[in-house]
């Protein structure tokens, strides 16, 4: 209930308002007719309308100087009218609630509903936007420190600032003056977003709603009369548009992607636009806090959006937002971007603390170093080590050997033209359990398919072995085919080993209880070969390399076929080599930048250092047990490090290296076993290339040559497989009592 | 009567028509000038020369149709293959020459023709390879010329307002003079005064499928007999080329005379292809 004191206010606040419209020349015709028409009865007599809105009696006074003249005979208009205006005048800047010379019609009689209007204080709505901002800009940072962290909170509070937006806009223009109800919005807004998540926020939806609600808002504070509503529109756009980047760029991404690059939609989803939004629509009176504040805008629009423009961000692979997906997509999207940036120091942070140092580094090699350093820092507390421990330390440095020498690390894509060689376990269907009386042995064989593909046709022994393993308890099984060890030429095998188990355990007790069977198999002498591909081009002037480059690259090298080609086999040996420099011009710039590393650029030409680089890679879920030996074939004529190639050990090693012991001779094997998957076997220097291949005759119509190497790796391979668990049962044996029973008389049979 | 008269005219009316018909034979060949429009020399390989399918260990062969379409003569016509792995396919003689190839003609209207065999063999692949494809190219270097001749309009009185000699074109189009390199544009400049001059801009341009290389001036523009000094001058465009001839001019009125030049020029071509050797 309202109180009569309140209405009186809220009258008086009206009669105000209706006072400055009136000043201001605001009344249609229709109006003004409408007033006519009251004042013309009123001065016959018409009593007014029972109409708590209905205009007074008293004061005849005209809205506007013409309809003054309405009201008086002519004869003391003019007069009146100096002095109603006196009196307008005079009335301007009275209080609303005294009572004025001025009896004015209320709105319901001018035609204007009551319920249109709302007078809002511009300095409550300027203080109310202030508290907004600063919740914005709070909300905003949390956001984008906790976005990783909690996929959820990013969700919620992208919606949460949302609505803080829209508050902020129509704030806003309530602090200009504005006026006119708000609720019509919210309504809008509210059910807009309400159809996103019903709906899935599927994104034509997503883009359909959210244009049809602007429109309708439009409509809305059109109808408020509000002078500005087109620009309350477009300002509404902004939050609308913050709002939307959060879940139509990954949408984008996917969508749009070959058209819109990645690191552009990454750049866009990574800035803090809420931030920049909470600092422009914050407006603090004391000046202080204002250069505070301008301070705040560039500082963030020159490290949050500028700074980042010149980085190469790099791509990522997203999908389409979908409503429960929101949150999973949010949830998956910092899986991919924790895999292009696994744990980094904010970027933010990094663009931060460089700019603070204040110091002649160039900015981006201070953030990339700062970025490396975190990612390392990252790695080796995901490892146990505990900060600041020698072993701590010597991490960093293995982290930072490694990221130095993957630099060095050849590559190898997989040719399809090729049968690799197969070596796994498949599971074969057999009970869980094996039940036997105490005192027997238990009669089973476990099974598991052995399957080994082997097309090079040279023979490799492959040897297994079974186990079986209870928590930290491990005992040998017993190998139940004729032989442990099978040949593998040519034809593929396919073989069922069986595995028992012994008698006993390692306590010596009947083998009881659920264990896994571990089967392993090795096989040994596997041979891989891998090729790669060069061009000899002697000596060649820009023209020609602008002519002929783009050409051989189309002709042979499609794909990624200028790195190293091998079958996909458990294990291959990767190698590459490349000119360290080599001349172009801007015309070739995108064919080189396919090429991060000179490593793999296929060029060679006449002279010039050849980097090499020879490298292990496990691409198998198994592990290499032993490296038998690995050669370089087709490099005779080449000169290494001022000697004939095949005469050190850079092209050609029949050393047995063993991977699990290592060092490896010459410090030239970086081996770790963070690096498990991949360790260089040789790095040299090639300065020197065969007559033929030195510079191939143009003018013979011979304008390169093409050559292919090959690298052949001997090594064995370890698989292992574990099984579901299965359960030895030992039925004990039931005790049945024995009853003793008289003896029976003498003559007497019994039955 | 009538009938008669009437079979007699129509017999005459024939005999007239059939002596009014010309011997499109020999007469129009002679009179055809082949240096005109553009043509240069084309490569084609001979069905299956190589085959489509290679087997490991065979033999093979390449057979390239090498037609000269220009109507200029060819010399030093080398002709590569280029690209091939030589672990996969050995060529005997990747590299072939033709001394002089003949243009089209009056005695050769088809142009030259020849045919070069590039013979082969395949590699063995190793036992997990199911195939391979290499792609290779055919390049074609040559060299060529271009005689250029027309019928000029000079006018050492530019001012004379009266003359009733020729009218002065100052900008001449070519369709071709018969090569893959074409004298496109002939602009003519007079430069009156005491000693009137006239300079000619010749418009060289590539309008084969290959590539021009370097172009020499075999025979300098020549005009009324007189020799001409010549100088090319680059322009930004690529496979395009001005030569620029100036010459003094004698004084007196307008005049037609003969403008001629003799360039040479290095041209190459290439042409992909492909050899697939599978089991």
């Amino acid at each position: 209930m309202v109180s009569r004191e309140e209405k009186e206010r809220r009258r008086a606040l009206e009669k105000a308002e209706l006072e400055k419209r009136v000043l201001a020349g605001d009344f249609t015709k229709e109006q003004s007719k409408r007033l006519e028409e009251i004042w013309d009865k009123e001065k016959r007599g018409i009593s007014a309308q029972a109409n708590p809105n209905s205009m007074q009696s008293k004061e005849k006074e005209s809205p506007s100087s013409g309809n003054s003249k309405n009201n008086q005979s002519p004869e003391t208009q003019s007069a009146d009218n100096s002095s109603n205006d006196n009196n307008n005048s005079n009335n301007k800047n009275n209080n609303s609630n005294s009572s004025s010379p001025l009896q004015l019609p209320s709105f319901g009689n001018l035609g204007v509903s009551s319920r249109n209007r709302s007078f809002v204080d511009p300095l409550k709505a300027q203080k109310t936007l202030n508290v907004v901002a600063i919740i914005i800009i709070f909300l905003a940072l949390a956001k984008y420190f906790l976005r990783v962290a909690v996929p959820l909170f990013n969700t919620l509070s992208s919606f949460l600032l949302f609505f803080l937006g829209v508050y902020a806009v129509l704030l806003y223009y309530q602090k200009e003056g504005a006026t006119g109800k708000t609720w019509g919005a919210w309504v809008i807004v509210s059910a807009a977003l309400i159809i996103l998540f019903i709906f899935r926020g599927q994104p034509q939806l997503t883009l359909i709603t959210m244009v049809t609600a602007g429109i309708l808002v439009f409509i809305w504070v059109s109808k408020q009369q509000v002078g500005e509503s087109a620009g309350v529109l477009a300002v509404l756009i902004i939050p609308a548009l913050i709002f939307a980047l959060d879940f139509l760029l990954p949408y984008a991404s996917v969508n749009f992607g070959q058209w819109i690059p990645q690191y552009f939609l990454l750049f866009f989803y990574t800035i803090p636009w809420w931030l920049l939004f909470g600092l422009i629509v914050f407006q603090p009176e004391s000046t202080t806090w204002n250069l505070v504040r301008v301070i705040a805008i560039i500082g963030f629009i020159i490290i949050g959006v500028v700074l980042p423009l010149s980085e190469d961000l790099g791509g990522y692979a997203a999908f389409l937002p979908g409503a429960e997906e929101y949150v999973k997509a949010q949830e998956k999207f910092t899986e991919v971007a924790e895999k292009f940036q696994p744990k980094t120091e904010r970027r933010l942070v990094s663009q931060l603390a460089c700019a603070l140092q204040f110091t002649t580094i160039d900015q981006t090699i201070c953030i990339k170093e700062r970025q490396a350093e975190s990612g390392y820092a990252s790695i080796c507390k995901q490892e146990g080590f505990v900060i600041n421990s020698p072993e701590y330390e010597q991490c960093i440095i293995r982290e930072r050997q490694k990221a130095a020498s993957k630099e060095l690390m050849a590559e190898s894509i997989i040719d399809q033209k090729r049968e690799p060689v197969k070596l796994e376990f498949r599971p074969v269907t057999y009970p869980s359990s094996n039940r036997r009386k105490a005192g027997e042995l238990p009669q089973m064989e476990y099974p598991l398919s052995l399957i080994v593909e082997n097309p090079t046709g040279e023979k490799i022994t492959v040897g297994v072995s079974c186990k079986l393993k209870r928590g930290e308890e491990i005992i040998a099984g017993i190998i139940t085919n004729k032989q442990p060890f099978f040949e593998v030429g040519e034809n593929p095998l396919f073989a069922t080993i069986t595995c028992s188990p012994p008698k006993t355990d390692i306590y010596n007790n009947p083998i009881q209880g659920r264990y896994q069977f571990i089967f392993e198999a090795e096989a040994k002498h596997i041979k891989t070969t891998t090729t790669l591909k060069r061009v000899f081009i002697g000596e060649k002037d820009i023209k020609w390399k602008e002519e002929w480059f783009p050409k051989i690259m189309q002709a042979h090298f499609s794909g990624k076929s200028y790195l190293s080609e091998a079958p996909d086999d458990p294990a291959r040996i990767n190698f590459a080599f490349g000119m360290e420099s080599i001349t172009t011009s801007s015309k070739l710039n995108s064919l080189r930048d396919q090429f991060s590393r000179s490593l793999d650029f296929p060029f060679i030409e006449k002279s010039g250092d050849i980097p090499l680089s020879v490298t292990l890679e496990n691409v198998g879920k198994g592990k290499i047990t032993k490296v038998n030996g690995y050669t370089l074939t087709d490099f005779s004529g080449f000169g290494c490090d001022t000697a004939p190639c095949s005469d050190t050990k850079c092209i050609a090693n029949t050393a047995v290296l063993d991977p699990l012991i290592g060092p490896w001779e010459n410090e030239k094997l970086i081996y770790s076993r963070y690096l498990e998957k991949e360790a260089t076997l040789a790095l040299c220097r090639i300065n020197k290339l065969p007559s033929e291949l030195e510079n191939p005759q143009s003018e013979e119509a011979v304008e390169y040559i093409l050559r292919s190497f090959e690298a052949a790796l001997d090594y064995d391979y370890s698989i292992r497989q574990e099984t579901p668990e299965f359960d030895f049962i030992i039925d004990q044996p039931t005790v049945v009592a024995q009853t003793t029973s008289a003896p029976a008389e003498s003559g007497t049979e019994t039955s | 009567m009538k009938k008669k008269l009437f079979v007699l005219f129509v017999l005459l009316t024939l005999l007239f028509s059939l002596s009014g018909c010309k011997r499109s034979g020999d007469e129009s060949l002679a009179n055809y000038n082949f240096k005109q429009g553009y043509g240069e020399v084309k490569i084609s390989l001979l069905p299956n020369t190589p085959p489509e399918k290679i087997y490991p260990g065979s033999d093979f062969k390449i057979i390239a149709q090498i037609e000269n379409l220009g109507a200029y003569d060819t010399t030093e016509l080398k002709v590569g293959v280029n690209g091939l792995d030589k672990n996969y396919f050995i060529l005997e003689n990747s590299v072939q020459n033709i001394p002089l190839l003949e243009g089209r003609s009056l005695l050769a209207p088809s142009g030259g023709k020849n045919y070069l065999e590039f013979s082969g063999k395949a590699q063995k692949l190793k036992s997990n390879v199911l195939e391979y494809r290499g792609k290779y190219f055919i390049v074609l270097k040559y060299k060529s010329t271009l005689d250029f001749a027309d019928t000029v309009c000079l006018n050492p009185n530019f001012y004379e307002v009266y003359d009733a000699g020729c009218k002065v074109e100052s900008k001449k189009t070519y369709s071709g003079q018969g090569g893959p390199l074409a004298i496109t544009e002939l602009e003519e400049i007079i430069i009156p005064g005491d000693t009137p001059s006239v300079e000619f801009r010749f418009t060289l341009e590539n309008r084969g499928q290959g590539k021009t290389g370097k172009i020499t001036l075999t025979t300098p523009g020549k005009m009324s007999g007189k020799e001409l000094t010549c100088n090319f001058k680059t322009t930004e465009e690529e496979q395009k080329t001005m030569l620029v001839c100036k010459g003094a001019l004698e004084k007196g009125n307008s005049y037609t005379t003969t403008l001629t030049a003799g360039l040479s020029y290095d041209y190459s071509y290439q042409e992909e292809h492909e050899l697939v050797m599978m089991r």
